[in-house]
């Protein structure tokens, strides 16, 4: 009842924009392929059972342009040098306006990224949706939780106080026991055989524009791999529908269609067809946008009640600092200490 | 002193992790139909929350060390 009311409202708020901006879109469309390119990526045929549980994506993704946004408020106080980081992050916490707000939902948008990516890559595995022909959607997917926790981590230590300082020292020592090149990752992070200021600069640079940049082009080949061959959903979608199922509506049974049409056109890289599709707009849609917005509200609460700590400025002498991991590497932690007989 | 089985268990894990659908190549789709695979993700998902809380428990205590002096 409720959806069908918010489906309805969205289609005449959308007629309406449509009418005012027809004549704009009418002569765009006649330079580029804006029908073409809508008709593909909002009326994409997409599996309907289980719907709720295909939507982490979305979240991801609006996680990761929250990001961005509250990493662009950040840059313009922080100063990336060895005696200043710590205190233009304390200026950005206590004296800007609202700055304990946008630093919290960037270190709370980073916490819910890992484990929603977490969640994503348990949901694809569970589904058994890493199978041919998803093999490079899968492994581009490793590509980037590697990239986001690198991300996180780096974003840890350029706090540049006593956590940060010896996140690096602990990160720069594990780079540098890979095997083969280890040496050079540790000496090319550090920017010599020790820490120093070049350091924070180069992990910086790691955090704010190299990480960012590899993250975004590998998730829109990623996404875009996903429109290519179809949403996948998970078994559920390739069996026969329970009984009692009520049948398909208008706009289900042309969904389905045209999925099928899909597949039996050769140059079209789709080839599963469900026993149940809709469109991907209206319908998935405003299952992602709840999910995402959900998951905004709760990084608001996290960012609005718990405060994000600033430690004591950087010590290297200190003798009496015990240096923790990060919340996502205290299982690394663990079982480093484990394989050394400590643990 | 390099903790070499860790080293060794993660890059093994990554390379799992990378390679999973070459690995994993039975044609079922239901979890019964692909035991192994998913014995592999309840191991790893139940050590990943062990060892977390196992440090979890540990760095608590250092907390106390590095209270503001």
């Amino acid at each position: 009842m409720i959806f069908g009311t918010v489906v309805e409202a969205t289609e005449s708020t959308v007629d309406l924009i449509g009418r005012e901006l027809e004549p704009v879109y009418n002569w765009l469309d006649q330079r580029l392929p804006l029908t073409r390119t809508k008709e593909r990526l909002l009326f994409d045929p997409v599996p309907e059972r289980g719907g709720w549980w295909y939507t982490f994506g979305a979240a991801i993704y609006t996680l990761l342009i929250i990001q961005f946004i509250t990493g662009i408020f950040l840059l313009m106080y922080y100063v990336p040098s060895w005696n200043e980081a710590r205190v233009s992050i304390l200026y950005i916490q206590n004296e800007v306006f609202l700055g304990w707000l946008v630093r919290g939902l960037h270190y709370w948008g980073q916490v819910a990224l890992v484990l929603l990516v977490g969640i994503h890559m348990l949901r694809t595995f569970f589904s058994g949706a890493y199978k041919a022909p998803r093999e490079l959607t899968w492994m581009l997917g490793v590509t980037l939780l590697i990239l986001m926790v690198a991300t996180a981590f780096t974003g840890g230590c350029i706090r540049w106080d006593q956590s940060g300082y010896f996140d690096v020292v602990v990160g720069t020592t594990i780079a540098g026991w890979t095997p083969i090149i280890g040496p050079f990752l540790a000496k090319l992070w550090r920017g010599g055989d020790v820490i120093t200021p070049l350091t924070l600069t180069r992990t910086f640079t790691f955090h704010v524009w190299l990480l960012p940049a590899l993250l975004f082009i590998i998730a829109t080949i990623h996404v875009g791999l996903v429109i290519l061959q179809g949403q996948f959903g998970s078994w559920i979608n390739y069996e026969p529908e329970p009984p009692g199922t009520p049948p398909p509506n208008e706009d289900e049974r042309a969904a389905l269609e045209k999925v099928k049409r899909e597949v039996l056109d050769p140059r079209s890289r789709k080839v599963n067809v469900p026993s149940r599709a809709t469109w991907f707009f209206p319908y998935h849609v405003f299952k992602e946008g709840v999910v995402s917005m959900v998951v905004f509200v709760g990084v608001f609460i996290a960012a609005f009640f718990f405060q994000v700590p600033v430690e004591e400025p950087v010590d290297p002498t200190t003798t009496t600092y015990a240096p923790t991991s990060m919340w996502f590497f205290l299982f690394e932690d663990q079982c480093s200490l484990s394989s050394l007989g400590h643990g | 002193m390099i903790p070499a089985g860790n080293v060794g268990a993660d890059t093994l894990m990554i390379l799992l992790l990378y390679f999973l659908p070459f690995i994993d190549r039975s044609p079922g789709l239901r979890p019964y139909q692909r035991p192994m695979a998913i014995a592999f993700m309840f191991i790893v998902v139940f050590s990943v929350l062990v060892l977390a809380l196992l440090a979890a428990s540990r760095v608590y205590s250092y907390s106390f060390i590095n209270s503001p002096r």
